[in-house]
C-alpha cells in the first residue's frame, strides 16, 4: 500500500505550490487514478513516490517504509514505470528494452529470457517476432505494449503509470484498457495512475482522486464520483454525460426485469453487457423492453427503459 | 550493446593512430639533444635565394659538428625579423642593403648615399643592427642582388635596350610601358631611385602591381607578355634569367641601393660559439654574382633541392667533406 | 533479379562527359622548364591517333552499357570497371606521352597532366562511386570497385612508370622531405583532432548541462572560425614567443611563435566548433523520454550517461569528429606560414617560384591524403554504425 501524508512540493518560479498538503492511501492490489486539469499537481504527485522529485513537507511510506529510505535507484528498481512518451531505449531491441530493470536487479540471463518472453505474451506480443525489433518499427499501440511489459518485468509490487496510453487512437486505447484490466486482474497490483481522461479514469480505477491546484478535491470510487460530484468542478470536470457513464459501470443483470417484457422482439443481449450497451440497443432497435441471455443463449430475463431508470435511481451504498 | 563497444573502440583507435604519429618524432620539433656544440636555428625569408643560402650555412655547420634546427622558409622580411629578435630564430640571411628601410629614420644624409656602395652600406648596417637589436652581420657575399628592371632578349635587340638609360629614353620617347612589379618597388624602394637618377616618370596605367616581391611573378609575365608586359621586375641574381630568356637593364648610373646577401646572428649566440663567423667567412667569400645565379637556376629551373644543391657547391669547394 | 533499365542518365552523362574531356579539353602541358607556363597540348597532339582512340573507346562503351535494355546490375558492375579502366588508361597514357615528347636532348622539359586529363580522371572515379552504390551489388564487389582504381595507381607510382611525369619529377627533387612533410601534416592534424576532442567534446556536454552557458560557448567557438589561418597564426607570435622565453619547461619543448605550438594552437581552435556543436547536437537529440525512463526504471544518472545517452549521442558527435578531421588536415598546411614545414611548403614554394607542378605536388597529395582519411573515417563510422539506425536514415554504408 502506498501511503501519501501530508505531502507538499513548491517550485522557485511558480506562483502557487504544486502540490499542498495532500494525502490518501493507495491500498495493496488496487487501482487509484489520480485526475484532474493540467497543472493539478497529479504528475508530480506521482513522481514523487519514486523520488524523481522530492516533497518539500509530509512523508511518502510504501508498505509501511518510508521512501528516503532507499537510495533512490534502489527504490525506483522496485517500482515499476510507465510514462505517456513511453521513452523506450531506441538503440536497444523490445526484448532489450524490456530486459533493463532485471539487468540492473542482476538477474541471471536465462531468468531474464524467460521473463521477457512470459511478459510479452502477457501483453500481447508474439515474442519471437518482437523480441528482436526496434522501437522505431513499433507502432504507437506496440510500443506503449511494451512500456507495459517494460515497467512489469521485475515483477514489482507497486506501478506508477503516468497516462501510459495517451498517444495512441480511442479504438486502441481502448483495446489497451481492456487488456490492462485482465492482466491487473491477474496480477492484483498497487496502481497508482495518472490521466486527465475520465472515460479512462472510470474504466480503469477501483478508486479515482480528483485533483485541482495541488489539493485534494475527491477521493471515491468512480461511480460514487460520477453519481455524487463533491462540487462543482468536480461536476463540471466529469462532463455532462455522467449519467452515461455511469450507465456503462452497471451490467445488464442489475436491472433485469421479467422475460415476458421482451415479448415480440427477436433481439437480445448478453447478460455480460453493460447497461449503457442494452440503453443502446434499445433505441436502436426502437422497441420497449429487450431481452437478455446468458452464455448459451438462453433468455434469463429482459431489460427495459424503465428497468434502466430504476435501477439508476436507486442510491449507491 | 556490442556495437556500441565496437563503435567505442573504433574511435578510440582511430583517434589514437592519428595521434600516435604524434609520439614518434618530438625528435624534429623540440629542441635537439646535448650536442657537444649545441644547436643553431636558422631560418631564412620564402624565396629560393634565402633558401640557399642558409642551406649552405647549416651544411657548413652541421659539417662543423652543430646541431641544426631547421626553420628555412620562415616567412616574410617582417616575420623573420621578428622571430630573430625575439630568439625564435637564432640566424638567418639578410640583404646589407635592407638597412637603410629599417633604420632609415636614424641615418645621416652621408650615411644614406653610402647605400649605393657595397662595402659602406654594409658597415652602416652591422652598426646601427648590432647597437639596436644585438644583431651581429657576419661575412657577406658580395653579390649585388639588387633591384632590376628585365626585358626579354629579342625585344632588348629590338629596341636597342641595354642600360637603364637606354630605358629612360626609351620612356620619354613615349612608347609603349608595362611594368610589372611589386607594390614595393613602386612605392618605395627601386622604382623610385630609378626615376630620380635617371629623369623618367611612370604613370599609374604603365604598372602592373603584384602582391609581394616574387620576381618569379614578375619575370614570367614579362617573359609570357602577360597583358602586355614587356618590362619585369628582377633581382640581379636571379636563376630564371636565362632560362625564361631575360637580360637586365644594367643599372649605369648607380641609381640603386647595393644588397649584399649576408648571414645575420643574434649576438649573445655568436658570443656562444665565436667560431660561426670564421666558418662562414670563406664560404660567403666563394659565393660572387655568377655562382649565386648559377645555384638559383638549379634550384629554380632545375627544381632540385636547396640542399643538394648547397652540398654539391661546398663539396666541390671543399668547404666541407 | 537483373531487370532490364531504361537508359541510366549517369552513365550517360559521365560519358558524354568523358569523351568531351578528351576531344575539347587539353589533355597535357608541355614546358620547356619547371617554371615556364608551357603549352598546351590536346589528347591526339599529346597521345597520338592510337592513344586517343583508346579513350574513347573506352567511353563509348561506358555510353553503350548505359543505353537502356541492359540487365541493371551487370550493368552497374561494367560501368564500374570502364570507369576503373578509364581512369588508369588516362593515367597510363599520360606516362606514354611523356616518352613521346621528351628526348634527352631536354633534360629539364617538363610534361604535366592538363586540364582534360585531370577531368577524365575525375569522371571516371565518380563513375565507380556511382556504380557501387548500385541496389544489389554485393558488398565486396562494391568494396573491390573503389579500391581498384586507387590500388592500380598505387602499383603504377611503386613501379616507377609514372616517374617521368612533371609532378613526380618535382618529388624525385624532395623525397625525403615530401614524406617528412606528410607525416608533419598527419602529425599536427591528429593531435590538434586529439585535443579538440576532449576540450570540444567538454564544451558540448558543458553547454547542454547549463543552458545558460549554451550561447557564450557557441560564439567563442564560432569566433575562431572567421579568424583566417595566417592572421591566426600572427595573432598568436607574440603571446607563444613570450611563453617560450620566459617559461623554462616550454621552452624546453619548443614552444614559441614558430614552430608546432601555433600550428596546433590554431588547428584546435578551428576544429573546436564542429566537435562542440555535434556534441551538444547530439546530446539534443537523446530522447528525453528515454532519460525519464531510464532514471524512474532505476538507472543512476552515471549509468543513464553512459548507456543511453553517449550511445544515443554517438553517431551525431563521431560525425563531427569526421568533419572536423578532414577539415584539420586541410587546414593544416599553415605550418608552412611558420616554419612547420608540412604539404604547405610545397603549395607555397611553388607559387613563390611559379613552378605549376611544384604546387600541385603540394594539393593533390593534400586531396588525396584527405579523401583517404575521409574514406577510412567513413568505414568506422559504418562498422560501429548503430543497427537502430541501419536502413533508417540512411546510415553510412
Amino acid at each position: 500500500m502506498i501511503s501519501i501524508r501530508n505531502v507538499s512540493k513548491s517550485y522557485e518560479n511558480a506562483e502557487s505550490a504544486a502540490v499542498r498538503d495532500l494525502s490518501f492511501d493507495v491500498p495493496t492490489g488496487e487501482v487509484v487514478v489520480l485526475i484532474g486539469p493540467s497543472g493539478c499537481g497529479k504528475s508530480t504527485t506521482m513522481r514523487m513516490v519514486n523520488r524523481l522529485v522530492e516533497p518539500d513537507a509530509g512523508t511518502i511510506t510504501i508498505d509501511g517504509q518510508d521512501v528516503r529510505e532507499y537510495r533512490p535507484e534502489q527504490l525506483r528498481r522496485r517500482i515499476g514505470y510507465a510514462i505517456q512518451g513511453v521513452g523506450l531505449f531506441p538503440h536497444w531491441t523490445v526484448a532489450q528494452n524490456v530486459a533493463v530493470v532485471p539487468g540492473l536487479l542482476g538477474w541471471e540471463r536465462d531468468r531474464i529470457a524467460e521473463r521477457t518472453t512470459e511478459l510479452l505474451d502477457l501483453v500481447g506480443l508474439e515474442p519471437d517476432a518482437y523480441g528482436g525489433k526496434y522501437p522505431h518499427e513499433l507502432s504507437g499501440g506496440e510500443a506503449q505494449r511494451v512500456g507495459v511489459a517494460r515497467a512489469l518485468a521485475a515483477d514489482p509490487p507497486v506501478l506508477l503509470m503516468d497516462e501510459p496510453f495517451g498517444a495512441v487512437d480511442p479504438l486502441t486505447r481502448d483495446r489497451l484498457h481492456v487488456e490492462f484490466l485482465a492482466i491487473q486482474d491477474r496480477l492484483k497490483k498497487t496502481v497508482m495512475f495518472v490521466t486527465h481522461d475520465m472515460d479512462e479514469a472510470v474504466a480503469l480505477g477501483d478508486r479515482i482522486v480528483v485533483m485541482r491546484d495541488g489539493m485534494l478535491v475527491q477521493q471515491d470510487t468512480p461511480e460514487r464520483v460520477l453519481a455524487y460530484p463533491a462540487d462543482e468542478f468536480v461536476a463540471s470536470f466529469v462532463g455532462t454525460e455522467r449519467a452515461l457513464k455511469r450507465l456503462s459501470l452497471a451490467p445488464v443483470t442489475e436491472a433485469l426485469a421479467p422475460v415476458g417484457l421482451a415479448e415480440g422482439c427477436q433481439c437480445s443481449v448478453s447478460a455480460t453487457a453493460s447497461l449503457r450497451e442494452a440503453l443502446a440497443r434499445i433505441l436502436e432497435l426502437g422497441v420497449p423492453a429487450i431481452g437478455v441471455h446468458d452464455e448459451r443463449h438462453r433468455l434469463i430475463g429482459a431489460v427495459s427503459v424503465e428497468s434502466i431508470v430504476e435501477r439508476f435511481k436507486r442510491p449507491l451504498t | 550493446m556490442n556495437s556500441n563497444a565496437t563503435r567505442a573502440i573504433a574511435v578510440c583507435l582511430a583517434a589514437a593512430l592519428i595521434g600516435a604519429l604524434a609520439g614518434c618524432s618530438g625528435g624534429a620539433e623540440g629542441p635537439g639533444t646535448d650536442e657537444p656544440k649545441g644547436t643553431i636555428t636558422i631560418g631564412s625569408k620564402i624565396d629560393t635565394e634565402g633558401e640557399l643560402v642558409s642551406s649552405i650555412v647549416k651544411l657548413v655547420l652541421e659539417d662543423a659538428g652543430y646541431t641544426v634546427e631547421d626553420k628555412s622558409q620562415t616567412g616574410t622580411t617582417e616575420v623573420v625579423r621578428k622571430a630573430i629578435i625575439a630568439g625564435e630564430i637564432d640566424l638567418y640571411p639578410e640583404y646589407s642593403g635592407n638597412g637603410y628601410w629599417f633604420f632609415l629614420d636614424e641615418l645621416t644624409d652621408d650615411e644614406k648615399a653610402g647605400y649605393n656602395v657595397g662595402e659602406t652600406g654594409y658597415e652602416t648596417t652591422a652598426r646601427l643592427d648590432l647597437e639596436a637589436n644585438g644583431i651581429v652581420w657576419l661575412e657577406p657575399a658580395r653579390a649585388n642582388n639588387t633591384w632590376a628592371i628585365a626585358v626579354t632578349e629579342e625585344f632588348a635587340q629590338a629596341e636597342g635596350l641595354v642600360t637603364m638609360s637606354d630605358f629612360a629614353a626609351y620612356v620619354n620617347a613615349g612608347k609603349p610601358v608595362k611594368l610589372a612589379a611589386s607594390d614595393e618597388f613602386f612605392t618605395s624602394a627601386g622604382n623610385p631611385e630609378f626615376e630620380e637618377a635617371y629623369g623618367y616618370t611612370l604613370t599609374e596605367d604603365q604598372k602592373v602591381r603584384l602582391a609581394g616581391g616574387n620576381t618569379a611573378a614578375t619575370e614570367k609575365a614579362v617573359a609570357d607578355g602577360t597583358d602586355g608586359v614587356n618590362f619585369g621586375m628582377a633581382y640581379g641574381t636571379d636563376g630564371a634569367l636565362a632560362d625564361l630568356g631575360l637580360v637586365i637593364l644594367e643599372d649605369d648610373l648607380g641609381a640603386q641601393i647595393v644588397y649584399w646577401p649576408t648571414p645575420i646572428v643574434r649576438k649573445d649566440v655568436l658570443d656562444a660559439h665565436p667560431e660561426i663567423a670564421d666558418l662562414l667567412k670563406p664560404v660567403m667569400q666563394a659565393l660572387g654574382l655568377e655562382e649565386l645565379q648559377q645555384l638559383n637556376a638549379r634550384i629554380q629551373v632545375n627544381g632540385e633541392a636547396a640542399d643538394d644543391v648547397a652540398r654539391d657547391f661546398l663539396e666541390n669547394g671543399g668547404f666541407i667533406e | 533479379m537483373s531487370e532490364r533499365t531504361r537508359a541510366h542518365t549517369i552513365g550517360l552523362t559521365a560519358a558524354a562527359l568523358g569523351l568531351a574531356a578528351v576531344t575539347l579539353l587539353p589533355f597535357a602541358t608541355f614546358r620547356s622548364s619547371r617554371i615556364q607556363t608551357g603549352e598546351a597540348l590536346s589528347a591526339f597532339e599529346a597521345l597520338g591517333p592510337w592513344g586517343v582512340a583508346a579513350l574513347l573507346a573506352v567511353w563509348l562503351a561506358v555510353g553503350a552499357v548505359s543505353l537502356g535494355g541492359v540487365p541493371r546490375v551487370p550493368a552497374a558492375a561494367f560501368r564500374g570497371a570502364l570507369g576503373t579502366l578509364a581512369l588508369l588508361g588516362t593515367v597510363a597514357l599520360s606516362a606514354f606521352a611523356v616518352s613521346r615528347l621528351t628526348d634527352p636532348s631536354t633534360p629539364h622539359a617538363r610534361v604535366s597532366l592538363g586540364i582534360g586529363a585531370w577531368a577524365c580522371i575525375g569522371v571516371a572515379y565518380s563513375l565507380v562511386l556511382a556504380s557501387r552504390r548500385e541496389d544489389g551489388l554485393p558488398r565486396l564487389a562494391g568494396a573491390a570497385l573503389s579500391l581498384a582504381a586507387p590500388l592500380g595507381v598505387a602499383v603504377m607510382l611503386a613501379t616507377g612508370v609514372l616517374n617521368d611525369l612533371a609532378i613526380m619529377r618535382e618529388y624525385a627533387n624532395q623525397s625525403d622531405r615530401f614524406w617528412a612533410e606528410v607525416a608533419a601534416q598527419l602529425r599536427f592534424a591528429g593531435i590538434a583532432v586529439a585535443i579538440a576532442l576532449v576540450l570540444g567534446t567538454s564544451l558540448g556536454v558543458l553547454a547542454f548541462r547549463r543552458p545558460r552557458l549554451r550561447g557564450p560557448v557557441f560564439a567563442v567557438a564560432n569566433v575562431f572560425q572567421t579568424i583566417p589561418g595566417l592572421a591566426m597564426v600572427g595573432l598568436l607570435f607574440a603571446p607563444l614567443s613570450w611563453l617560450g622565453s620566459n617559461v623554462p619547461l616550454l621552452g624546453r619543448m619548443g614552444v614559441g611563435g614558430l614552430g608546432w605550438a601555433p600550428v596546433i594552437t590554431a588547428l584546435t581552435l578551428y576544429a573546436l566548433l564542429a566537435i562542440v556543436r555535434n556534441t551538444y547536437a547530439g546530446l539534443a537529440s537523446v530522447p528525453a523520454a528515454a532519460v525519464d525512463a531510464g532514471l524512474g526504471m532505476g538507472m543512476t544518472e552515471w549509468q543513464v550517461t553512459r548507456r543511453v545517452r553517449f550511445p544515443l549521442a554517438m553517431p551525431v558527435i563521431f560525425g563531427g569528429m569526421r568533419t572536423a578531421a578532414v577539415q584539420t588536415l586541410g587546414n593544416a598546411t599553415l605550418g608552412a606560414f611558420v616554419a612547420a614545414g608540412t604539404l604547405g611548403l610545397f603549395v607555397f614554394g611553388g607559387l613563390s617560384q611559379q613552378a605549376m607542378d611544384l604546387i600541385l605536388l603540394g594539393s593533390v597529395a593534400l586531396v588525396l591524403l584527405a579523401l583517404a582519411l575521409d574514406g577510412v573515417l567513413r568505414a568506422l563510422q559504418g562498422l560501429g554504425s548503430p543497427r537502430h539506425l541501419r536502413g533508417r536514415e540512411g546510415a553510412p554504408r
